[in-house]
């Protein structure tokens, strides 16, 4: 892979830490994102996502490591950095008792945005699809619309560089995917996101992710990286029509390109799940392997294993790792 | 030039930014708005109605000796005439009892008369009232205190006013001696002029009846001894008076009546030798004559003396006050600049403090941290917003005082807004300081409400600053509220122009508040 020159890097960390008294909430945190990529955060509740933003944007200080965003340190952010960033932070930070476009001009003007805005507002309440809600109080929003106007009111100067923090916390799953749906739109229009999230099936929507589980940065890959360090290389789920003998596994735990351990998929013995370097030239071998012991094979397929199950087992991997 | 332009520019939209916001957020609570106004004007409103500035009146129960005795039939006149502060709740011989009826709150005060009061004044000693309270508020016991002292000398007063009749009486005895003496003038008078006649139809060597002429001459002389000590009280009295308040120059009146009775006593020492040489009947008769003159004279000095009202020898001076204001004030007019005052800036200091608390709360310093946002524009925007918010409020706030409650304007309207900008500007700034040392809402309103409390006590709003040790004014000064009240009440009600020396070291300390809160506020957005 071809290092990012430095026009490209839009954020680097290094070796963060962030403690709070001798609590290391944060530690030794290393990634890299390159400019209009998105790169998600995915962790629990409490694995140090929330740390990590704050300490992008220049919230908090790191305790050790350094960062770079846009080529500059946070805590020396010039005005000029700082209108290039939007940050949307995980609770709602506007005001309940302004109303949506008071809140957006609110947002504008501490950008020090000019006057003639309206088009800008308005486009980016259509955008978010608030634009007949404009003079609703905000405390009678909805949860989602309350999410949507801190987006809009983060993207309201037109950043280049984004930090999403859980955007889509505590949303239903059909507008979390309208969210994701408005992140894609804004990588094509040249934004570069970092966008923490709890769900671990937005994985998906990442070109890269990293995956945080107490404090650790446990690896950052891309979603198809992730389920191979999950498991160990790709996953083919076969079904036979005859019951499958015990000699059958062994024969097929020797083969080179299947890794330990073949499990089975049902009771009746036919069904199998095996872990292989390559599922595309995995599977016509097997088919070869099948016929040479005359088995014959019902179905054969690669299996996506979801990212809940990805993110599990890379935890438990870690775990025991560690 | 132009990326400063546009610098500058941007400068003033982010101050915008809060000016707006905080604006739309109090409209937007049109309850608080209601209350904000209509509070302080009821506030003002119902202390006016209900306040009454009369002087408490005591139910108080006598305690004597004996209540058939000669002071106990005394109480009655006494106790129910002496003022209508001290109400006759009865007497009794039981202190214990009193003293019950005090605990259980059916009379203000136990008043235990002197025993053998006679004896006691006798043997030079000050017969003693005891006076019992059962009230815990230092106000009231001084009110006790004053109550017991100005009845006291009430009582005195007619004692001595009795005493000062009983003299009169007196003098007025005095009378009757003068008529015996110019008796007996007139009839040595008519003995020496019949001697006269005899003296002239027998020639010289007749004999006069010079007996007679000598016993009206002792008489004479007797009376005089007698009219001479009577007098002598009024001559003290008058002397008494024009040594304190003569401003040095002797009084004409009194000299006079220091010649008469001279004179009477050399006259009659004269006539005394009359019997030894009655051949000088002539010059003897003019003395008369004169005598009798001289006892008139005495006569009309007596009368003036009696003339004069008792009360008014117990008591020669009573005072008058005025004011030299223009204006008669009422309980309100003294109060409504110091409400409007410790309001405002309780309200501004309120709204301060809880601004920077709910911004942490809400997150939305989050944003601002993030945001190309200074905390001197934060801070401005802030200021702004709510110095215009705090000035409307005194617009509407000081103009239903004047206008619907008629409290004096006699000042200019332009020294008046200073004012209340300075007292406003200060109070945003200890507001904004509570703001930033708070850790929840809850912390910020407690010490808005420790900063209210030390201004009821401490900025002159119920006592005086002179009623303070003067280390203690320290705090005093410390409080926006000390300057504004001060400066409101002498333009409002004096009509006195801007005190500059009170005015300048308000904005001085407002200024160091901004600065102050400016410091803080940069420390906490440069990092958590």
């Amino acid at each position: 892979m071809e290092a990012p020159t430095n026009d490209q890097l839009v954020v680097n960390a290094q070796a963060l830490t962030k403690s709070f008294g001798t609590v290391k909430v944060v530690q030794n945190v290393n990634f890299e994102l390159t400019r209009g990529q998105i790169l998600g955060l995915i962790g629990p509740s409490g694995s140090g996502k929330t740390t990590t933003v704050r300490m992008l944007v220049g919230i908090y200080e790191p305790t050790v490591g350094h960062i770079r965003v846009l080529g500059s340190r946070p805590a020396k952010f010039t005005p000029r950095i700082r209108e290039r960033i939007g940050y949307m932070p995980q609770q709602f930070a506007l005001y309940p008792e302004l109303t949506v476009w008071e809140n957006m001009n609110f947002a504008a003007s501490i950008y020090g945005m000019t006057v003639r805005r309206e088009k800008r507002l308005d486009e980016l309440l259509d955008f978010v699809d608030l634009g007949p809600h404009k003079k609703k109080l905000a405390r009678n929003l909805s949860g989602g619309m309350k999410r949507r106007l801190s987006l809009a009111a983060t993207l309201v100067h037109n950043p280049e560089l984004l930090f999403l923090d859980e955007p889509t916390a505590g949303i239903d799953p059909i507008l979390r995917r309208r969210f994701w749906d408005h992140f894609k739109m804004l990588q094509q229009q040249g934004c570069t996101l970092f966008v923490t999230t709890q769900y671990v099936g937005e994985a998906a929507y990442c070109d890269n992710v990293g995956v945080m589980a107490n404090g650790q940065l446990l690896m950052v890959e891309s979603p198809d990286g992730l389920r191979r360090r999950a498991f160990g290389g790709e996953v083919v789920d076969m079904v036979t029509k005859e019951r499958l003998l015990f000699k059958d596994l062994q024969q097929l735990s020797k083969l080179s390109f299947v890794q330990e351990p073949v499990t089975r998929l049902n009771d009746e013995g036919t069904g199998l799940r095996l872990v292989v370097n390559r599922a595309s030239t995995a599977m016509p071998a097997l088919l070869e392997w099948c016929k040479s012991e005359y088995i014959t094979m019902v179905s054969i397929e690669e299996y996506l294993p979801p990212f809940d199950d990805v993110f599990v087992e890379l935890v438990k991997n870690a775990a025991t790792d560690s | 030039m132009q990326p400063l332009i546009a610098k500058r520019f941007r400068f003033f939209i982010r101050i915008s930014a809060f000016l707006l916001k905080e604006m739309l957020e109090i409209m937007r609570q049109p309850l608080l708005l209601l209350t904000l106004v209509a509070g302080p004007f009821l506030i003002l409103l119902f202390f006016g109605i209900g306040y009454r500035n009369d002087a408490r009146a005591l139910r108080t129960i006598f305690v004597l000796d004996d209540n058939d005795s000669a002071v106990a039939k005394k109480l009655d006149e006494y106790a129910k005439t002496l003022g209508p502060q001290l109400i006759f709740a009865g007497k009794t011989t039981d202190l214990t009892e009193a003293q019950d009826r005090l605990r259980q709150g059916e009379v203000d005060l136990v008043a235990q008369l002197p025993n053998n009061i006679y004896n006691t004044i006798l043997n030079n000693q000050q017969a003693v009232f005891h006076l019992f309270h059962n009230e815990v508020d230092p106000f009231q016991v001084d009110y006790i205190n004053v109550f017991a002292r100005v009845y006291i000398n009430e009582v005195n007063r007619r004692v001595l006013r009795l005493l000062t009749s009983e003299g009169q009486i007196d003098l007025s005895q005095a009378q009757d001696t003068i008529d015996a003496a110019k008796e007996s003038a007139d009839s040595l008078s008519k003995l020496l002029q019949r001697c006269a006649e005899t003296l002239a139809e027998a020639g010289r060597g007749a004999e006069c009846d010079s007996n007679t002429a000598m016993e009206y001459t002792q008489d004479l002389s007797q009376k005089t001894d007698e009219l001479s000590q009577i007098i002598e009280q009024d001559l003290r009295f008058e002397e008494a008076l024009q040594r304190e308040f003569g401003d040095g120059e002797s009084t004409p009146d009194a000299a006079e009546d220091e010649i008469t009775l001279r004179q009477i006593r050399d006259r009659l020492q004269s006539l005394e030798r009359f019997a030894d040489d009655i051949d000088q009947y002539e010059a003897q008769l003019e003395t008369l004559t004169k005598l009798d003159t001289d006892l008139d004279g005495l006569e009309a000095r007596m009368q003036d003396f009696l003339n004069i009202d008792p009360n008014i020898l117990v008591s020669p001076f009573r005072s008058e006050v005025s004011s030299i204001a223009t204006v008669q004030y009422k309980v309100n007019d003294f109060f409504a600049p110091a409400v409007i005052v410790l309001l405002l800036q309780h309200l501004i200091l309120t709204f301060a403090a809880l601004s920077m608390v709910r911004e942490r709360q809400l997150g939305s310093m989050e944003l601002f941290f993030v945001a190309p946002l200074s905390a001197l524009e934060t801070l401005i925007g802030k200021y702004i917003s709510y110095l215009i918010f705090g000035a409307v409020l005194a617009a509407v706030l000081l103009s239903l005082i004047v206008f619907g409650m008629g409290v004096p304007m006699l000042g200019s309207w332009l020294s008046v807004s200073l004012v209340v900008l300075a007292v406003l500007f200060a109070s945003l700034g200890i507001g904004f300081i509570i703001s930033l040392i708070s850790q929840t809402d809850t912390q910020a309103v407690q010490y808005a409400m420790i900063v209210l409390l030390t201004s009821v006590f401490f900025s002159g709003f119920l006592l005086g600053l002179n009623t303070l040790w003067q280390p203690v004014r320290i705090i005093s000064w410390t409080l926006p509220a000390t300057y504004g009240i001060l400066l409101l009440r002498d333009i409002m009600l004096r009509g006195t122009a801007l005190d500059l020396s009170i005015f300048m070291p308000l904005v001085a300390f407002g200024a160091g508040l901004f600065i102050l809160a400016w410091w803080l506020l940069r420390r906490s957005m440069q990092k958590i």
